[in-house]
């Protein structure tokens, strides 16, 4: 890994970070009709950043390089499924409280040494692939 | 009073009722607690009152393991010690630190801390500190800025606090000089620790001058507190009566040698940068200009139980100032420039960043906090005790015809781990937190790995005589009269910095000789 490589990552994940930890608005409800492009609106204006992360995640788990498998590892498991159909705001709540029960419970992945949660980083790659 | 050795007449013998060898922070701890007692005390320091090379010389020695510091620059051989070169940070122990921990070969004090909390708060005074106070209660009092809510289920906030720093020999020096009953003794090395034949006692010392002069002490109780290294050389050349050197019956006189590994382990990147509560961990922000502590994170006892790793801490490091402009100021201010291009470069550099210069110097002024777009986060880990990790006797001498000693320091798996576990909990928590990402660079041990010039374990504590050097009174087992002061009796290193803990056993060792000395 080189040094510009490092440092777009770093540069990516400080955008990420900004979508992830802003402030909540309202929760939202559950749709079935899960759509990459919705989980994907939460990076709003950040897409390019989060591309950066999701490529580098992506990477190391090439299994995971597709959207219907990406999709149904951030939907599936614990915790409430995203709102789909809410808007970016309430998938941002979602994807926000999701991380921090993921650090909570060591659902953490590592990217350049940086940690992780794994709802986080999934979500970058699937902005990676969209 | 103190009196130049090279003063003493010729092979006098000169009797005394306790001696002490080496003038440290636990040598002049003891020699400050003997002022009031009723009996004789004699203090030797191998130094003056200034450094000397040629002193410092005797301290040379070959580093034959990882790369470590030089012998001789890691410590300091005159009055005071190594407190002349010292920081300053004060931690007493953690409560882990002292039991027997069966993941950690070795561990385990022959007592608990409880034993040592009222020597610790006694030793607040001798380093020059405030109350006793090492919890985020009291972080949360003294802090104006507050504590971030880090301190969650799985990390406890510890506190740092900061000693001036004390230096032993200049502080204590008057004290020294006026007591009547303690007579320090400068440029007197001990070259060899004489005991009956049956080596149950130990009945004088050789002091040499380096400009050749010799002559004896006999004493009724000697303790040996000439530092973490030099306390097992001096042990180990005293051999004439036992050839492995005196309390070495179970070779273990030189082994377990540990240091503090200390380094920037990762990144911090916050949320919200310009928090002034960050500031209460940076090192070098609050610790040192403003309220002389720190609030430090470390996993709680039962996450160290449970993943089975050493206490190590975490701490950040305040990057100061991320201003172009600020920096071009500063190399005008200091006449760093090279000539009227260069001047006329950083004054452009100076105008264009005007708002960042003012920003930056009413913060320096003020002591405020400038918001950090990262923090490099600092550890300060610990090893685990491993015998193989030692001082011995080399072949090449000293001035005094003393071996020069050669240093093995090994580190072990269990403080690597713990380091990057430590990390990782740490990561989790500013996750779980909201507060932030953090990277981890660390892995594994770098070559240039920095340490805390503690040197711990050379001559350690244990009830049972198989495992340790000295007993729980400091004492060495099987000789009657002869105890050691300093870190090297420290079985475990703990995270913490040690002279708060080596003041501390100084005053529950002077308080012992007391006792036994009737006083």
């Amino acid at each position: 890994m080189n040094g510009l490589t490092r440092r777009k990552v770093f540069i990516a994940l400080a955008a990420v970070l900004s979508v992830f930890l802003r402030r909540r608005v309202f929760g939202g409800i559950l749709s079935d009709d899960i759509l990459a492009d919705d989980l994907v609106g939460v990076f709003e204006g950040h897409q390019s950043s989060a591309k950066v992360v999701g490529l580098e995640y992506l990477r190391g788990v090439p299994g995971e390089a597709t959207e219907t498998r990406l999709v149904s590892l951030i939907c599936s498991g614990h915790g409430k499924p995203p709102p789909i159909g809410c808007g970016p705001r309430a998938i941002r709540e979602w994807a926000s409280a999701r991380s921090r029960d993921d650090f909570g419970a060591g659902r953490v992945v590592e990217v350049q040494g940086w940690v992780l949660s794994a709802t986080e980083v999934r979500l970058c790659a699937l902005a990676a692939l969209s | 009073m103190f009196i130049d050795a090279h003063e003493v007449p010729e092979e006098t013998n000169l009797d005394t009722d306790v001696c002490i060898i080496g003038a440290g922070a636990a040598g002049i701890t003891l020699a400050r607690e003997f002022r009031s007692a009723p009996f004789r005390t004699c203090l030797l320091e191998s130094g003056g009152f200034e450094y000397d090379t040629t002193t410092q010389d005797l301290y040379k020695g070959q580093n034959i393991g990882r790369t470590y510091y030089d012998l001789d620059v890691c410590r300091l051989r005159y009055f005071g010690g190594t407190t002349n070169h010292w920081g300053g940070d004060c931690r007493p122990l953690n409560l882990i630190d002292f039991e027997e921990q069966p993941w950690v070969p070795y561990s385990g004090w022959p007592f608990g801390i409880e034993e040592l909390l009222p020597y610790y708060r006694r030793a607040q005074e001798v380093c020059q500190l405030g109350p006793y106070g090492y919890d985020a209660g009291y972080l949360q009092e003294h802090i104006a800025n507050g504590l971030l809510p880090l301190d969650k289920a799985r990390m406890v906030t510890e506190v740092m606090q900061f000693s001036p720093p004390t230096h032993f020999g200049d502080v204590y020096r008057p004290e020294i000089k006026a007591a009547v009953n303690v007579t320090a003794y400068l440029n007197a090395n001990v070259t060899n620790i004489e005991t009956r034949d049956t080596t149950k006692a130990v009945t004088r010392l050789r002091i040499a001058t380096l400009s050749g002069r010799r002559f004896w002490i006999t004493a009724k109780i000697y303790i040996l507190a000439a530092g973490g290294i030099e306390n097992a050389r001096l042990l180990l050349v005293s051999n004439k009566t036992e050839a492995a050197g005196l309390g070495n019956e179970h070779d273990l006189v030189g082994r377990f040698f540990m240091d503090h590994p200390e380094y920037i382990v990762g990144l911090l990147l916050p949320v919200n940068p310009g928090d002034e509560k960050w500031a209460t961990y940076c090192q070098d922000y609050y610790g040192r200009k403003r309220w002389q502590m720190l609030g430090t994170l470390s996993p709680r006892k039962s996450i160290l139980e449970h993943d089975q790793i050493l206490h190590c801490s975490i701490g950040l490091i305040y990057g100061g100032t991320p201003s172009e402009g600020w920096n071009a100021l500063h190399e005008i201010l200091h006449g760093n420039y090279l000539g009227a291009k260069q001047f006329a470069s950083d004054l452009w550099r100076v105008l264009t960043d005007i708002e960042d210069v003012v920003r930056v110097g009413y913060a320096k002024l003020t002591h405020g906090f400038l918001p950090q777009t990262t923090f490099p986060i600092y550890c300060w880990g610990q090893t685990a005790p491993n015998p193989n990790s030692r001082v011995t006797l080399g072949d090449k001498r000293d001035m005094l015809d003393l071996p020069r000693l050669k240093l093995d320091l090994q580190l072990s798996e269990l403080g690597r781990k713990s380091i990057k576990r430590t990390l990782e909990i740490f990561a989790q928590t500013l996750g779980e937190t909201g507060l932030g990402r953090a990277q981890m660079t660390f892995d594994d041990w770098p070559s240039d790995f920095h340490y805390g010039n503690h040197h711990i374990g050379t001559t350690r504590m244990s009830a049972d005589a198989k495992r340790g050097v000295v007993n729980a009174d400091c004492r060495l087992h099987g000789i009657g009269n002869l105890y050691v002061a300093g870190s090297s009796v420290f079985p475990t290193s703990g995270s913490a910095n040690p002279t708060l803990t080596i003041v501390a056993l100084a005053l529950r060792l002077a308080d012992h000789i007391k006792r036994s000395m009737g006083a």
